[in-house]
């Protein structure tokens, strides 16, 4: 791991171009370390200024006789290069460029983007950015952001690869006096980049909530890695931006970075326990959910209201996001029903009615709370004749002291609720303007704490798997030039890793074909082999149950027939026996080697219906046996898979085992690069699963 | 007296190439080896005139020293029937050439022109040029369908009837997949008919595909990247016109293709530099934006634009397939017509034939 305390708690920092011009960079960089109060040594840096601020200032950063662990350089892209060499030469431990010019200007800027790099390397110097906003870390004093103020503060860190989304949620922050403990501007990433700072601000202490604001991960192996561990110990909470294809176009264009697809970034973070926000408000609506409140232990909302209709929107999302609402104990059940109004609905959730003052809400509050089924309260508030916001608000302030249960608040309405609001979130309540946004945060809660209590799972590894035929394979596909494997090469490099495939033989003639059918055995399957041609039974290139060798003459001759009327320039190989299997569930598994995160596998019903229904579930590779249950159990094709209307259940154990297979192939073989088994058939219990189609693509190289 | 051998075979079948790989392997057997091509092709033009390329190729290869007029004495245009149709004397003319490229060889290697039938009109066909030089004639045949072994019997007809004599048919760019399959079933076709067979030479991309750097020529395209990887290979066109999501699979399946789409499909062309393409042809003059090229830059692939749109693009890399995946130009490929003819080329047989050739020629002159 590295060591970035040169960045977040430096001894002395040099500015690099530091200005005595007010409304400069360089002039608001050193007022800003100024202002926020930095314990340690400034120096300005600027050959034509005697002084910044108050502060001496050196021509270049060799003239400083002391050490500096930290510079700052906000200098014209052309001059940094010489700037970084003589940080180096000085020893400088880290650099924060925050000029602008490099990769995102071009060619030419990422070559000297490199350049800046190199001597970064040569000299063993960390570098953030460049063209970057720089970094605040509260705890330590330091403001190294050109953003005008300084922070409260915080447990929330913020890490953004957008400089400009930081400086408005700065701005937000301020207004909305909420604290940080840092702040972390990534800039173009040539050197740290999101894993490196996740890694430094998990070993924060001040830290509490993790936020990321990303385009692109490049490096997607190692950040699932690290965020693996990272959960563990604090919950980490991303936003990823060009989800859309047309957002996707935009952050391609702005970072030249390839997006990558959506899926896989979805199932990475879900994979590894990070927490996905959809929206910067959602970013920081749970940031503050996780920053103030301790974590829930079950599943059991108790929501109290003193409204029917906000009481039953609530409900709805919390159904539809899987936050179950608490069944109440009897006897919570009779002491609210013998301390409330009898119009009441002692029934979660449940409603104190619009004329309840606080004593009422401390009332059931104290009730839900106390329930053993309930491990989180939901607190609806609307303004009405005889409510009381600002005591209430107290109320639940009290009450949310020293518990080990989630209270969210929910106070609807404007102006006669500010004052109650902001002293619930003054006070570490968590406090929204509408239900379905605390419900969010809540399910937030809810799944991180569900995923932490789940036992970490490990890659299985299989035995018994012919490692050097598959190699031999490979070796022979790329030594013809090819990439795309034949449907019998594809099958044996399957059974090679004890995935089933009936058993097949390649002819070139008709007589050929008879002779591997009599060897098969009746009724067999009759394939064109064609590399030009992908959908085989489009051109009328597959016929199936021959049982003669009669009807095995027929079908060639109707397969060379069809393909050369509809494909007349296609170059056939030859025409494949396979054994005709008897029709199993229809299933599909694919793997499709993800840019940055790797193999992301997909399961799902297979047939014809497959490209409408969708009924897919992906996880990237290794799996664990865990992963590969639940990627089948995710499906709808589940329920069809353990029988319905008195069919018996399919053998689900073979279908995970062909999954774990499969995960292990692309697991060994990097250059595997795509896999797609369709259909795969599912015999019922005891009978396995047999892979009647397998397509297999290769890496160039 | 030079022994002289006709190679002749339809257009694109790799003749060029053929008489490349004999031209070095005589030439090693200590052999003065001579080369001729009656009739040219003008597809390039030096100094207002009509140059058959691969005559300009030979000369320069081989470091022929005959100029490029007698080595090539005719030379057609698109239209030549009308152009040929005054005093022809076309076959005197060839005759000429012959004698002065002959001078001090050993062995002639005649190429012949686009198609056995070529200037039939005129008498100056290869069934002609093989009776009246008392020259044997190797036909190279593109492909394996069964179409091609019955066009090799109709030429091996075609030459008898002219009075020619036909030593044996090269089934070349025989793709690896198929070549149990013209063994097994098109050279007992031509054996039947008495044609013999005198090699099936196996499919070598190298020599069959076109470089990154035709393609830039015969597009004449503008290139956005550096020069670099101008060498490598063309396997294929593929059109981008797919969601990237959907594309990637495709373009994984298309490896080493080039790749032929807008310069504003961003998505697309990210993936695309991630999937391995030879080359990004983008059309309609759209520039990418900056970042793409960037991209381009750190993956070492070459994006080049062009003013056509998509359509017209793709069938124009079609038309000139044939044309550029015949260009010899890079010493590689040049070894490897040496290595491809010694290892499936019936050497012997020609060499044999020579050596009976010369005998009789012994007797002759006794």
């Amino acid at each position: 791991m590295t060591d970035l305390s040169p960045i977040f708690h430096p001894r002395s920092v040099a500015v690099i171009g530091a200005s005595r011009s007010p409304g400069k960079v360089g002039y608001i960089l050193v007022k800003n370390m100024i202002d926020a109060g930095f314990l340690g040594k400034i120096y300005p840096v600027n050959p034509n200024a005697e002084e910044v601020l108050g502060l001496k200032c050196f021509s270049d950063i060799r003239q400083i006789s002391e050490e500096v662990d930290l510079a700052v350089i906000a200098i014209p892209a052309p001059l940094v290069l010489e700037a970084a060499k003589e940080c180096g030469e000085k020893g400088v431990k880290a650099l924060i460029v925050i000029s602008a010019g490099f990769k995102e200007t071009g060619v030419d800027g990422a070559a000297l983007e490199r350049q800046l790099l190199e001597v970064c390397q040569q000299h063993g110097m960390r570098m953030q950015g460049p063209n970057c906003l720089g970094v605040i870390n509260t705890s330590a004093s330091l403001n190294l952001t050109f953003a005008p103020f300084t922070t409260k503060q915080g447990n929330i860190s913020f890490i953004s690869q957008s400089g400009a989304l930081g400086t408005a949620v700065l701005d937000w922050a301020l207004k909305e006096d909420l604290g940080l403990a840092s702040f972390v501007s990534l800039g173009n990433k040539a050197d740290l980049d999101e894993i490196d700072f996740i890694e430094a601000v998990t070993d924060d202490p001040q830290v509490r909530v993790i936020l990321l604001y990303v385009e692109s991960i490049e490096e997607g192996e190692r950040f699932l890695r690290t965020a693996r561990q990272v959960v563990r110990r604090k919950p980490l909470i991303v936003l990823k931006g060009g989800a859309s294809s047309a957002g996707a176009r935009a952050a391609g264009s702005h970072t030249g970075a390839m997006v990558g697809s959506f899926t896989a970034y979805q199932t990475a973070f879900k994979q590894s326990g990070v927490i996905m926000a959809q929206s910067v408000e959602e970013l920081f609506d749970y940031a503050i959910a996780f920053g103030t409140q301790p974590l829930p232990h079950g599943n059991g909302v108790a929501i109290v209201t003193n409204a029917g209709g906000p009481g039953i929107l609530a409900t709805d999302t919390c159904e539809a996001l899987g936050v179950k609402i608490a069944s109440l104990s009897e006897e919570t059940l009779k002491e609210l029903g013998e301390k409330l109004p009898p119009s009441s609905s002692v029934h979660n959730p449940i409603d104190i009615l619009g004329d309840a003052r606080s004593d009422r809400y401390r009332l059931a509050i104290e009730a839900a709370v106390g329930d053993v089924s309930v491990s989180s309260l939901l607190v609806l508030l609307t303004p009405q004749a005889m409510t009381e916001s600002s005591e209430t608000a107290k109320t639940i302030v009290d009450l949310s002291r020293g518990r080990d249960k989630p209270i969210l608040a929910v106070f609807m309405g404007g102006r006669t609720v500010e004052e109650a609001s902001r002293y619930l979130m003054d006070n570490d309540v968590p406090c929204f303007d509408f239900p379905e946004k605390a419900v969010r945060a809540l399910s937030a809660l809810t799944q991180y704490a569900e995923f932490l209590e789940r036992p970490e799972s490990t890659p299985q590894i299989l035995g018994n798997v012919d490692k050097a035929a598959v190699r031999e394979r490979i070796e022979s596909v790329r030594r013809d030039g090819r990439v795309v494997l034949l449907p019998h090469e594809a099958a044996k490099v399957a059974a090679a890793y004890g995935i089933p495939a009936p058993p097949a033989k390649l002819a070139t003639s008709m007589e050929d074909a008879v002779r591997a059918a009599e060897e098969i055995g009746y009724p067999v399957v009759l394939k064109v082999v064609s590399p030009e041609i992908l959908h085989k039974s489009d051109v009328g290139g597959i016929v199936l149950d021959l049982n003669s060798s009669e009807e095995v003459r027929e079908a060639y001759d109707a397969i060379l027939t069809k393909v050369s009327q509809y494909m007349p320039r296609a170059l056939i190989y030859g025409i494949l026996v396979t054994k005709m299997l008897p029709q199993g569930k229809e299933l599909i598994v694919g793997v499709s080697r993800d840019i940055q995160f790797g193999p992301l596998i997909m399961f799902g019903l297979g047939g014809i219906y497959v490209n409408f229904l969708r009924d897919v579930s992906f996880r990237l590779a290794p799996l664990s046996v865990e992963d590969a249950q639940e990627m089948v159990s995710e499906t709808k094709a589940y329920t069809l898979l353990k029988g319905v209307r008195g069919e018996s259940p399919s053998d689900i154990d073979a279908i995970v085992d062909i999954l774990l297979r499969v995960s292990q192939l692309v697991t060994d073989y990097p250059e595997i690069v795509e896999i797609d088994i369709n259909p795969l058939f599912a015999y019922e219990v005891g009978k396995g699963c047999v892979a009647i189609d397998v397509k297999i693509t290769l890496s160039r190289s | 007296m030079a022994y002289p051998l006709i190679i002749c075979g339809t257009s694109f079948s790799g003749k060029t190439a053929i008489c490349l790989g004999l031209f070095q392997k005589l030439q090693e057997m200590g052999l003065r080896v001579g080369y001729f091509k009656p009739i040219g092709v003008g597809l390039k033009s030096i100094e207002g005139r009509r140059v058959d390329p691969d005559t300009l190729l030979m000369k320069e290869v081989m470091a022929l020293k005959e100029p490029l007029e007698v080595i090539t004495p005719i030379t057609l245009g698109k239209w030549y029937l009308e152009l040929l149709s005054e005093p022809p004397q076309l076959f005197e003319k060839i005759m000429e050439a012959y004698k002065e490229v002959s001078e001090g060889k050993d062995v002639i290697l005649i190429e012949g022109p686009p198609k056995p039938e070529t200037l039939t009109c005129h008498q100056c066909d290869v069934p002609n040029l093989s009776r009246e030089l008392g020259a044997k004639v190797i036909l190279v045949m593109k492909g394996s369908g069964d179409e091609v072994a019955e066009e090799a019997i109709l030429y091996k007809h075609f030459i008898e009837a002219g009075g020619g004599e036909l030593m044996g048919v090269i089934f070349n760019f025989v793709p690896h997949q198929v070549i149990e399959r013209v063994r097994g079933a098109l050279l007992p076709a031509l054996n039947r008919c008495n044609a013999a067979s005198m090699g099936v030479v196996p499919d070598r991309r190298e020599l069959s595909l076109p470089t990154v750097g035709d393609v830039v020529t015969e597009l004449n395209a503008e290139i956005l990247t550096e020069r670099e990887q101008f060498d490598r290979l063309v396997e294929g066109v593929l059109v981008g016109a797919m969601t990237p999501e959907s594309a990637l699979n495709w373009l994984r399946r298309s490896a080493g293709s080039a790749l032929i789409t807008g310069g504003d499909r961003t998505n697309l062309i990210l993936t695309a530099l991630e999937a391995d393409m030879s080359v990004i042809v983008l059309t309609g003059n759209l520039y990418p934006s900056l970042s793409i090229l960037t991209r381009a830059k750190e993956k070492g692939t070459p994006i080049i634009l062009v003013p056509q749109d998509t359509y017209t693009t793709v069938r124009h890399l079609e038309e000139i397939s044939g044309r550029i995946t015949s260009s010899l130009s890079s010493l590689k490929k040049i070894k490897l017509t040496r290595e491809i003819v010694g290892e499936h080329v019936d050497l012997k047989r020609i060499i044999d034939d020579y050596t009976n050739w010369k005998q009789g020629e012994a007797v002759l002159m006794t």
